[in-house]
């Protein structure tokens, strides 16, 4: 129904309830998954008013055909989204953990590099790609810093 | 009067104090109880699922307690979502996966297990038994035609808001077939509303001159959030009207400089689904604990996150703290917690 170059929006004449608007993006850019992300909320708010839902649920698919499906949800409406819990080992968990921190970092410092003169005077704010990969005592140091670990 | 007014006002700043402090999410946050975190700053904490869909499974929310993504203030909504981006990529890098669902629920209808705020990002690949997130859409949708203008004009104007009126340059026209002259935009059916004297019931009890008259003094607060709150304390009727007709009372308050002074800068979209919330919260569930079957009541826990994880590692707490929330309070009237704990432990057990 709406179409621009980020996305295309539209309420399919089927859907997985009554009031089931879907986001389908044309582009997956953090800003404009941002941008898509705060219509989604946007229109979630709207089903709550104009269908009188009892709640509504957002469902992103970032990656693979990238879209965002937001559902206005009805008590007796029939539709079960609840995931079956698994039970996964601690030391399996350790290890994304670490997996998940290490990559933040090394992201955090490839796409925020600090400004020249600021890494001249004090390194406060983060560090740079080379120190990271190169030094591993400063690494240890940042990982602890953005993880407020004392 | 006046006394009536302190007194609501204090019961839903308990409310709120009290749901915050139950919160096992804001304990999380404060560090009082135990988390796997991946990620933190000032304002969001991202810990790994210990109940996770699949390995990885993220659970990524605000510090402060926030219990449904409309009430997030519109300054965090960017970045959280900037932060749901970055993760998703970080998790199908790390663990090679092909696409990560962010599954968020607003609501107990709508699945929300907690009371704060929080999105699921889950990494997926293709055939990996998780596809009841991706419902079948199968179902028909009489109301689809009827919505396509609203959602299209509520659509563009957001993107003005936004700053993002650019991308409407390339728009293109809806089909004619999908937008039939009785999709009325949002603003023409409000102002249609609002000159039908035979406007619904829910509706009817408050006009825009009776609303104006309503607010009284209010304007003499010095807070803006007391001046709504006694306004809201003060007219139950008006807060009925918001919640069912968020967008007339909007349209009233747009009509209103003294309104407009009053609402500046209140969501009343925002408003209206907490006031929702806030009601459901208050009302009781239609059966108690004692009035379940130990099958159905294990069931009713085992849907219930907040509630299961605080039967499972805190009984003792929520025994008591239970008298502090009218809802638990009336759901568990006359059950014992700490025997009710006991048995749920052996029967996750076996």
């Amino acid at each position: 129904m709406l179409e621009t170059p980020i996305f295309t929006e539209e309420i399919p004449a089927k859907g997985a309830v009554n009031g089931h608007v879907r986001f389908t993006m044309h582009s997956e850019t953090i800003s404009d998954v941002a941008l898509v992300g705060t219509l989604a909320n946007v229109t979630s708010s709207l089903l709550f008013e104009k269908l009188q839902a009892q709640g509504t649920n957002i469902i992103f698919r970032l990656g693979d055909a990238p879209r965002i499906d937001i559902l206005a949800r009805r008590e007796d409406d029939g539709l079960e989204l609840q995931w079956a819990p698994q039970q996964i080992e601690a030391g399996k968990l350790s290890d994304i953990q670490k997996q998940i921190k290490d990559k933040i970092l090394v992201m955090d410092s490839v796409e925020e590099p600090e400004p020249e003169e600021v890494q001249e005077e004090e390194q406060i704010d983060g560090p740079p790609a080379d120190i990271v990969e190169e030094d591993d005592e400063e690494q240890e140091f940042w990982s602890k810093h953005l993880t407020r670990i004392p | 009067m006046a006394e009536e007014v302190t007194q609501e006002q204090m019961t839903q700043e308990q409310m709120l104090e009290e749901q915050k402090k139950n919160c096992i999410f804001c304990r999380i946050v404060k560090g009082e109880m135990e988390g796997k975190k991946v990620f933190e700053n000032d304002r969001f904490l991202a810990i790994l699922d210990i109940r996770p869909a699949v390995a990885g499974h993220i659970l990524l929310m605000p510090k402060e307690h926030v219990p449904i993504l409309p009430l997030l203030p519109p300054s965090h909504l960017q970045e959280l979502f900037e932060l749901t981006a970055k993760l998703s990529a970080i998790l199908r890098d790390v663990l090679v996966k092909k696409y990560v669902t962010v599954f968020a629920a607003s609501g107990y209808a709508a699945g929300q297990q907690a009371p704060h705020l929080m999105l699921h990002l889950i990494p997926r690949d293709d055939g990996d038994g998780l596809n009841i997130l991706e419902p079948e859409r199968n179902k028909e949708q009489p109301d689809a035609v009827a919505l396509t203008g609203f959602f299209e004009q509520a659509t563009q104007q957001a993107l003005a808001q936004l700053g993002r009126g650019d991308l409407l340059g390339d728009a293109q026209p809806p089909e004619p077939q999908e937008t039939p002259p009785e999709a009325a935009p949002m603003q023409e059916d409000v102002l249609q509303e609002q000159a039908q004297p035979e406007a619904s019931e829910r509706t009817r009890p408050v006009q825009q001159e009776s609303l104006e008259e309503a607010t009284g003094n209010v304007l003499e607060f010095e807070n803006k959030n007391d001046a709504v709150e006694s306004l809201l304390a003060d007219n139950p009727e008006l807060k009925k009207l918001i919640i069912a007709e968020p967008s007339q009372v909007a349209a009233y308050i747009e009509q209103s400089e003294k309104l407009k002074k009053l609402f500046e800068g209140v969501d009343i979209n925002a408003l209206s689904v907490a006031l929702r919330r806030q009601e459901e919260r208050n009302t009781p569930l239609e059966r108690a604990a004692k009035d379940m079957t130990q099958e159905e009541l294990f069931k009713f826990i085992d849907g219930n996150e907040g509630l299961r994880t605080w039967l499972l590692e805190q009984p003792e707490e929520l025994a008591k703290n239970i008298g502090q929330n009218p809802k638990l309070h009336a759901f568990f009237e006359g059950t014992d917690i700490m025997e009710l704990a006991k048995k749920y432990k052996e029967y996750k057990h076996a």
